[in-house]
């Protein structure tokens, strides 16, 4: 998702883990779809044909880790691989909130002004029970205010992008966007900070300005380059 | 005729532009979520035995006819009759002629009997005058629409359009004030009840050992449907049987909060049998201020296959309270679109199994967020639910084209899109 639809959050990735001396690797060209889309549309088979290759792909780079951005892939990985297709990954699998976390150390964070509110992407918390790495690493952020909305963590409400719902009914999934980004707006929150590529591009897409949206990937490149979130390009 | 995609996106479309029925779930919506909070805060305990009410359900559907048959035959001791039906046809066709040809009857709401349409089959068959008598269900059927929630029917009509409908009945205006449309409901249905020659109803739990049913309910008309008829028949699903009236009593506990925001429902009717008296010499004689037949058909209608499906059986388990679907993000939007009878994630694998396949393609409105998992006082798991049914929508061939796509794509480009390999690669690591 990241690579096609949102350059700019893959970017602001590899910027962040550059900075952190993370020694990775990148699939580049030869990366595979995690298959998640068509496990979401009932095509198990398909899918597990797809899980075969991308697993193939991961084995040649030899990796300790996998990191992904995108909550969905890394929910595929790691619950439905061996949930459905009884495949264990050897390596271990974090979502790139937790990675930074751990690798932040002691570096220097410049100022992000921002009041937003943080949105649990539906993959990344209720999927996969992430909800205190975000919120921890948001806090390590100078000059981020953070609202928490009443409906939040488990209770979160949804972007309205997943389960296929943005390719099959793309209509419903923009006013389901919508209906967040006035919900967001009446908490008084300047912007919505999500971690996750669907939330970031379908709320994007829904919002047109009525509020701002932005990555926490987008968050902590402005703050480890002291740049602000506009100026990363 | 147009395809089933095309008609999915312009249902979509059609809903998303209906802003009078968004206001009306937004008010129902905020209501509900606010007493559910207060309630749910009162009654700490209700979230375990939620749980207990889960394991009840499992064990109960493993053996769901075994105790269809137990009730049966317990309801049969206390001189009523149960009848053992397999599909909506036969469940219509035992109704009709227990009812009898242009009868008047006073109905509750009933998922059940709305799933049968039996409502329509005794207006157009039997020729006989159906008053729904839940005030949801009372102002739809004057409207001529279907229901949109399965607790609260008419929540995407707001109080401006109940007084345009009662205004159109009563022959003169009634005001949009919502405890005048109340009272306008209760005053022009009150004599029914008593003239009625038949109640139907549908039930919330039913004890297999003693044969009780157990009728959930706030406003009074199940009671009375129930009640002051002197033929009363009930319509419940299998999965609704569960061993013994400890059981029932705590799926009854449990209801209410999901359903309402209400700490317990205004009126729980247990009935066990027709009404009897012994008092005159211990002689026993039936109806006395209660019905005298009591009826009970038990319904499968495509829940022992569900059972049968490894994942599927878990819908089963739901006690159809409806929360899911206030806290449902697509519902917020769609309401009834989101729905054939039974409605939401959830509901979609109702519908497949109980209307059949072709209607559940509603499935792919579900964004599989599992909000409704975490709400849910069964913690049913439905995101599984819907991703196993599309599954099954795949295999009968209503396979979504795009998903069809997805997968070419990404056989030959390596993402769904089909944009080329090389944009990945250019990201530079």
């Amino acid at each position: 998702m990241s690579s096609y639809r949102t350059p700019e959050l893959a970017r602001s990735l590899i910027s962040i883990l550059k900075a952190l001396n993370v020694d990775h690797v990148m699939l580049g060209k030869d990366e595979l779809c995690c298959g998640s889309i068509l496990l979401r549309l009932g095509l198990r088979s398909e899918a597990l044909e797809v899980a075969q290759r991308t697993l193939d792909e991961l084995a040649r780079v030899q990796a300790s880790t996998l990191v992904t951005h995108c909550p969905g892939c890394l929910r595929t990985f790691k619950l439905d691989y061996p949930e459905l297709f009884d495949f264990k990954l050897s390596l271990e699998m974090v979502h790139s909130t937790q990675l930074i976390l751990r690798c932040l150390d002691s570096k220097e964070l410049s100022p992000v002004k921002i009041k937003a509110a943080y949105l649990d992407p539906c993959h990344l918390g209720r999927h996969l029970k992430v909800y205190d790495e975000p919120r921890k690493l948001l806090s390590l952020i100078p000059g981020l205010t953070i609202i928490e909305p009443p409906e939040k963590r488990e209770a979160s409400l949804c972007c309205g992008a997943g389960g296929g719902v943005k390719s099959c009914l793309e209509e419903l999934s923009l006013t389901v966007a919508k209906e967040l980004i006035e919900y967001f707006r009446l908490l008084g929150a300047e912007a919505v900070v999500t971690a996750c590529p669907f939330c970031y591009y379908n709320l994007n897409e829904a919002s047109r300005g009525a509020l701002r949206i932005v990555d926490i990937l987008q968050v902590v490149d402005a703050s480890l380059r002291g740049v602000p979130v506009e100026k990363l390009g | 005729m147009k395809n089933w995609v095309e008609e999915l996106r312009s249902a979509t479309l059609k809903a998303i532009a209906d802003e009078s029925r968004r206001t009306a779930l937004r008010r129902a919506v905020e209501s509900y979520t606010s007493n559910k909070g207060k309630a749910l805060s009162r009654l700490p305990h209700l979230s375990d035995l939620a749980l207990d009410v889960r394991r009840i359900k499992e064990t109960s559907v493993e053996r769901m006819e075994d105790l269809v048959k137990e009730a049966s035959e317990a309801i049969a001791d206390c001189n009523g009759h149960a009848h053992i039906v397999r599909n909506a046809q036969e469940a219509r066709k035992i109704v009709s002629e227990i009812v009898g040809e242009h009868k008047l009857v006073v109905k509750s709401k009933s998922l059940t009997c709305e799933e049968i349409e039996l409502r329509e089959y005794l207006e157009d068959k039997a020729r006989c005058r159906i008053l729904e008598t839940d005030l949801g269900e009372f102002i739809i059927q004057l409207r001529g629409e279907k229901p949109t929630h399965i607790i609260n029917p008419s929540i995407h009509v707001p109080r401006e359009e109940v007084a345009k409908t009662f205004s159109r009945l009563a022959g003169r205006k009634i005001s949009g004030d919502v405890e005048a449309l109340v009272s306008f409901a209760r005053s022009y249905l009150r004599d029914y009840f008593i003239k009625a020659d038949v109640g139907i109803s549908g039930a919330n739990a039913v004890a297999a050992q003693t044969g009780t049913i157990f009728v959930v309910e706030n406003e009074g008309n199940a009671r009375f449907s129930t009640n002051a008829p002197p033929v009363h028949v009930c319509v419940v699903g299998f999965e609704k049987v569960v061993p013994a009236l400890n059981h029932a009593f705590k799926v009854v506990e449990v209801l209410p909060a999901y359903a309402t925001g209400v700490l317990m429902s205004s009126y729980v009717s247990m009935i066990t049998g027709p009404s009897k008296t012994a008092d005159i010499e211990k002689k026993l004689v039936y109806g006395v201020h209660g019905p005298k037949e009591l009826h009970v058909v038990f319904l499968d209608n495509g829940r022992s296959e569900m059972a049968k499906h490894p994942v599927l059986k878990e819908a089963l388990y739901c006690i159809k309270c409806g929360g899911c679907l206030y806290e449902c993000p697509v519902y917020r939007v769609l309401s009834g679109t989101f729905g054939h009878n039974y409605f939401g994630g959830i509901g979609s694998v109702w519908t497949a199994y109980t209307r059949g396949f072709e209607k559940a393609l509603f499935a792919y409105m579900c964004t599989g967020c599992g909000r409704c998992r975490e709400l849910c006082p069964l913690k049913i798991d439905t995101p599984r639910l819907v991703e196993a049914l599309r599954g099954e929508l795949c295999r009968l061939g209503f396979k979504h084209p795009k998903a069809t796509l997805f997968f070419d794509n990404i056989c030959l480009q390596g993402n769904p899109w089909g944009e080329p390999k090389a944009l990945r690669g250019s990201l530079g690591c």
